[in-house]
């Protein structure tokens, strides 16, 4: 595999120090959780399911755009792990394996039950907003609604970018393709996406405006 | 001073970063998964029952096979009574004599030849109903 790094860029947007610290500490706690899977088989299930379910979900959700088929692509690929527990841990990175089997069952999904999802539509999304953040549901909606008018190649490598914080060597490593063709693609997906969410993205800094008003008052 | 370009796409991501939480995964996720954990799980273990169940009965099988072949190969051969009875046939026709007297001779014989397992045994039997 190529070690390709992307130049750093000085924008705002870049993952903190703060947020690559979790990111590790979120591979390393899907590392153990393997290591328990292998030492005391299906019975460790169940941590696994709890630390990793919200990120496959989503991430199975933005390839097959329904997120009860996501769900489904989670169920195979974490019952698929359950029978052979010894696989895991014997990943060199675990949480990109995991990665890579819920985005092979999305696709096995899709290739099985095409659906015809128009855009826009997200009544399929079991959502929370949290009481404080319910001024933004709407623009959280903007968001997914935007992210699912992207082509998918391009979407999932905006999902593993952004959300699982992942550099694009190891983007390229999950999705099988080279690290220049990960980030070419983030960075046709962000133009688009900021195309579409200009909108958003003056609501978002009105609101973020208000915020620090609030907080400095 | 920052380039507008990436400070718009530093926005951008910010946006998707925190819409990330939006969406969670069904509340019977969780359960469906361990059920269908658990249902491969009792799956499995009655295949293996099963698998170990025909092994068991198929090398039973063999054991029996091949220790039935061994004590057919250990078991003394000796001569059967219808040997005997040809033996005398052939020697009463042969030499002229009564049948009887030549089934006496055969029998002489067989006990006196030395070195052969079989004709111990009646010997030995004979010897345990003298007693």
């Amino acid at each position: 595999m190529s070690h390709f790094n992307p130049p750093p860029s000085p924008v705002s947007g870049s993952p903190t120090a703060s947020q690559c610290s979790a990111f590790a500490s979120f591979t390393q706690r899907v590392r153990v959780s393997a290591r328990q899977l292998a030492e005391l088989g299906e019975d460790a299930i169940s941590g696994l399911i709890d630390l990793t379910s919200l990120r496959l979900v989503r991430y199975a959700t933005t390839i097959t755009r329904n997120q009860h088929d996501a769900e489904d692509a989670v169920q195979a690929a974490i019952v698929k792990v359950a029978a052979q527990p010894g696989r895991l841990h014997q990943c060199e990175d675990p949480w990109a394996f995991l990665l890579r089997m819920v985005r092979n069952e999305s696709l096995v999904i899709l290739r099985r039950r095409p659906r015809w999802n128009l855009f826009g539509d997200l009544c399929d999304l079991l959502t929370r907003c949290r009481v404080d953040e319910l001024e933004r549901e709407e623009s959280y909606r903007a968001i997914w609604r935007a992210m699912r008018s992207l082509p998918t190649q391009q979407s999932e490598v905006v999902v593993l970018k952004i959300w699982e914080e992942m550099t694009f060597a190891e983007i390229a490593a999950v999705l099988e393709i080279t690290p220049s063709t990960a980030a070419s693609r983030y960075r046709y997906a962000v133009a688009k996406l900021s195309d579409r969410l200009s909108g958003e993205l003056g609501e978002a800094a009105h609101f973020n405006g208000q915020e620090r008003g609030r907080s400095h008052a | 001073m920052l380039d507008p370009l990436n400070q718009h796409h530093g926005d951008i991501e910010n946006l998707i970063r925190d819409a990330g939480d939006y969406v969670r995964p069904g509340d019977q996720l969780r359960a469906r998964i361990l059920e269908q954990v658990d249902e491969r799980r009792q799956r499995r273990r009655l295949w293996q029952r099963l698998v170990g169940g025909v092994v068991f009965t198929t090398t039973v099988a063999w054991l029996l096979l091949v220790v039935g072949q061994i004590g057919v190969q250990v078991a003394p051969h000796g001569r059967s009574a219808s040997d005997l009875h040809e033996q005398a046939s052939r020697r009463a026709n042969i030499e002229g004599i009564g049948w009887e007297w030549a089934l006496t001779e055969v029998i002489y014989d067989w006990r006196r030849r030395p070195g052969d397992s079989s004709t111990r045994q009646p010997n030995s039997q004979l010897e345990g109903t003298q007693r």
